[in-house]
C-alpha cells in the first residue's frame, strides 16, 4: 500500500510533496489535512529553505508505525544527537525564522530545540555587548540609565 | 547588516489567532505590557529580537536567573519584558523546582560566612545530585538549633541578631533591614504578591505576658530600592513561641505552647494578607511538641506537618516515624501516619549526627537530611522515603563541601549546621 502524500506549497509557490505521517507532526497541518483533505496546503509566509529545513526535521523525527518498533529508546539518544548538530548547522537569521515557523506550524519538538539553541546562544554572550552584535539590538539606553540598572543589582550588605 | 535586512523580508508574520491553538500561554488577551512591548517594536522594528512576544518569552525563560540580570540592560525591550510581572510569574511557573543546601561554620562562636547552594530536584530515580554554589553572605551563622532554612515563593530569610537578610539564589539579590527582636521569619501573600516579615516583640523570657505584641514589616519597591513600606503592630494572645515560621499558601505557621510553657500545643497562624493572627490559635496533639525545640514544622501536599521519630526519649536513632498532617485548619484537625524505615536513622539530641526533615520534593517523598557536617570533605547524603512504596533511596549530594579544597579555600573548621530544604523555585522577582 502506497503512503499517503501531501503537498506543501512554500511562499515562492514550490512544491514540497511531503508523507501525510512526516507532515502531521505539525498540529496545524495534521488539523488542515482533516478540514480539507486533497488539497495542496499553501504556507505563504515560509520559504522554501525554512520548508525545506523543517521538512528535513519532521522527516528525521517521524514516528513509523508500522509494526516492531521497539528501537525508540535507543535512537532518543541519536536524536538529540542529531537535534543539537541539526540546529548548530544553522546560522543566526535562519535560526529565528526556523524558530518562528515551529511556532506558526505549531511543532513543540521543533520549537523547543529551537528555543534552546537561542538560549544557548544568549548565555554564551559574555555581555549585553556581545548580544546586542550577536542579535542586531541597538542599544537605547544611555550610560546613566544602564549605571542605575547596575545598581538595582548589586546589593552592598 | 544588508544581509540581515534582506531575509526579513521573507521572515513569518505572527500567526491569525484562529487559525493556532494556543496549548503554552493561558493568557489569550494582550496585556498591557505586551501591547507597549508591541508598540515599541513597531517604532523601530530592527532594534529587537525580532521575535512576537510569546516566543522571547519561551527563549529568555530558559536562561538561568543571573543571566537574565546581566542582561536587563541590552535594551528598553528586553528590560521590561524581563522586569514585566507576566514574565516574572511565567519564569516561576516554568522552571523546575530545585533544593536548596545551606550551611555554615561556627555553629557557635562567631559569625561566619553563609554558603547557599543549589541544585535541580531529581527528575527520576536517582543516587546522586549536583549542587552548585549560589551565593555566599558574609557574617551570618547557622545557629545551632533553629537553623533550617525554607523557600518562600523564591526567596531565603536569614537572621543575625537584629539584621534580617532576605536573599534569592537565583539572582543574587541580597536585601537587609533591621529589626526589633532576633527571630523574624518571612511570609508572602500570593494574593497580593507581597512579602512581609513578622518579628515576635515580645520577649520569651517574659514571664506571664498578658498580651503579645509583634511587628509586621511590610517590603516594597520604591524608585529602583527596596525599602520598608509599613511597620504595623500586631498582637495576639500570649503564647511561647517554639519553632520558626514556615509559610505555606499566604499563612504562616510556627508552633508554641499557651499560654505558657508546657501548657497547650498549638499552632500559631499569621495571615500574611491581612496581618492578622488567627484566633483561636490551632490546637495540636502533644506529639506534635513532643521534640520541643527540635521540631520542625514541614509543608506536605500543600498541608503543614510535623514528621516525629520514634527517639523520643532522645534515643541515639529511629527507624519509625509519625508524620502529623494538619488536615483542617478551621476544625483542627489532625491525620496521624506511621511509617517504618527500611534501616535506622541517627539522631543525636547535641551536636552529633542528627537527620532530620525539612520536607517533600515534588513526588511526595519524605526529605531526610543531616543536621551537621561532622567530618572533613565527607560525602553529603540526603534520603528520600517514599510513604507509597516504603522504600528509602539515598542520594549523594555532590558539591557539598565534600573536597578538602573546598575546605581548605574557605577557611572551614570543625562542625558545620547544614539545611538542605526542598522544592526551592527559582524566582527572578525583584524584592
Amino acid at each position: 500500500m502506497s503512503k499517503k502524500m501531501i503537498v506543501l506549497k512554500s511562499s515562492e509557490g514550490v512544491s514540497f510533496v511531503v508523507e501525510e505521517a512526516v507532515a502531521r507532526q505539525s498540529k496545524i497541518i495534521s488539523f488542515l489535512v482533516e478540514e480539507f483533505p486533497d488539497r495542496e496546503l499553501p504556507l505563504t509566509n515560509m520559504t522554501s529553505e525554512i520548508l525545506r529545513k523543517t521538512i528535513e526535521y519532521c522527516k528525521k523525527h517521524v514516528v513509523e508505525d508500522d509494526g516492531g518498533g521497539d528501537s525508540s529508546s535507543s535512537s532518543s539518544g541519536d536524536l538529540k544527537e542529531w537535534d543539537v548538530k541539526f540546529v548548530a548547522e544553522i546560522d543566526q537569521p535562519r535560526l529565528m525564522d526556523l524558530l518562528m515557523a515551529a511556532n506558526y506550524l505549531d511543532i513543540p519538538s521543533l520549537l523547543d530545540v529551537t528555543c534552546q539553541k537561542v538560549a544557548d546562544t544568549i548565555a554564551a554572550c559574555n555581555d549585553e555587548k556581545e548580544i546586542r552584535a550577536t542579535f542586531n539590538i541597538e542599544n537605547d539606553f544611555t550610560e546613566e540609565e544602564v549605571e542605575a540598572i547596575r545598581m538595582e543589582n548589586q546589593y552592598p550588605i | 547588516m544588508m544581509k540581515r535586512k534582506e531575509h526579513e523580508k521573507g521572515s513569518l508574520e505572527p500567526i491569525p489567532l484562529d487559525l493556532k491553538k494556543k496549548t503554552r500561554s493561558p493568557a489569550k488577551s494582550v496585556t498591557h505590557h505586551q501591547k507597549e512591548v508591541y508598540e515599541s517594536r513597531d517604532k523601530k522594528r530592527h532594534h529587537v529580537l525580532l521575535l512576537p512576544y510569546d516566543m522571547e518569552v519561551e527563549t529568555l525563560i530558559r536562561l538561568p536567573g543571573k543571566s537574565l540580570m546581566k542582561f536587563l540592560c541590552v535594551s528598553k525591550t528586553w528590560y521590561s519584558l524581563i522586569r514585566s510581572q507576566r514574565f516574572v510569574a511565567s519564569y516561576y511557573a516554568k522552571k523546575p523546582s530545585r533544593f536548596i543546601v545551606a550551611f555554615t561554620n561556627s555553629a557557635f562562636g562567631d559569625p561566619k560566612r553563609l554558603f547557599i547552594l543549589s541544585g535541580e530536584e531529581e527528575k527520576e530515580e536517582t543516587c546522586s545530585l549536583v549542587a552548585n554554589l549560589d551565593m555566599t553572605i558574609p557574617s551570618v551563622t547557622l545557629r545551632h538549633g533553629a537553623s533550617e532554612y525554607s523557600s518562600v515563593h523564591g526567596f531565603i530569610a536569614c537572621f543575625e541578631l537584629l539584621k534580617f537578610i532576605i536573599c534569592n539564589p537565583s539572582t543574587g539579590q541580597v536585601i537587609s533591614f533591621h529589626c526589633k527582636a532576633p527571630g523574624t521569619c518571612l511570609g508572602y501573600d500570593p494574593v497580593h504578591d507581597q512579602f512581609k516579615a513578622l518579628t515576635l516583640l515580645t520577649s520569651t523570657y517574659n514571664h506571664n505576658p498578658s498580651v503579645m505584641v509583634h511587628e509586621v514589616i511590610t517590603l516594597g519597591r520604591r524608585g529602583g530600592r527596596v525599602v520598608v513600606v509599613s511597620r504595623t503592630k500586631v498582637t495576639s494572645q500570649p503564647y511561647h513561641r517554639v519553632t520558626r515560621g514556615r509559610c505555606i499558601n499566604g499563612f504562616m505557621y510556627y508552633a508554641a505552647w499557651a499560654p505558657s510553657h508546657g501548657k497547650t500545643p498549638v499552632i500559631v497562624c499569621f495571615d500574611v494578607r491581612n496581618d492578622k493572627i488567627l484566633s483561636p490559635f490551632i490546637t495540636a496533639p502533644k506529639e506534635v511538641l513532643a521534640l520541643e525545640v527540635l521540631t520542625l514544622l514541614i509543608e506536605y501536599k500543600g498541608k503543614l506537618a510535623v514528621v516525629v521519630p520514634n527517639c523520643l526519649g532522645y534515643g541515639p536513632s529511629f527507624d519509625r516515624f509519625n508524620l502529623w498532617i494538619l488536615e483542617d485548619v478551621t476544625k483542627h484537625e489532625w491525620s496521624k501516619q506511621t511509617f517504618q524505615l527500611p534501616l535506622s536513622l541517627p539522631f543525636s539530641a547535641g551536636m552529633g549526627q542528627r537527620m532530620i526533615s525539612q520536607g517533600t520534593n515534588k513526588a511526595g517523598e519524605i526529605i531526610f537530611s543531616p543536621k551537621y557536617l561532622q567530618q572533613r570533605a565527607h560525602p553529603f547524603y540526603v534520603f528520600y522515603f517514599n510513604t507509597d512504596t516504603k522504600k528509602m533511596t539515598r542520594v549523594r549530594i555532590h558539591g557539598v563541601a565534600d573536597t578538602e579544597e573546598f575546605w581548605s579555600r574557605y577557611g572551614l573548621t570543625r562542625v558545620c549546621s547544614v539545611s538542605f530544604s526542598p522544592q526551592h523555585d527559582d524566582s527572578i522577582a525583584f524584592l
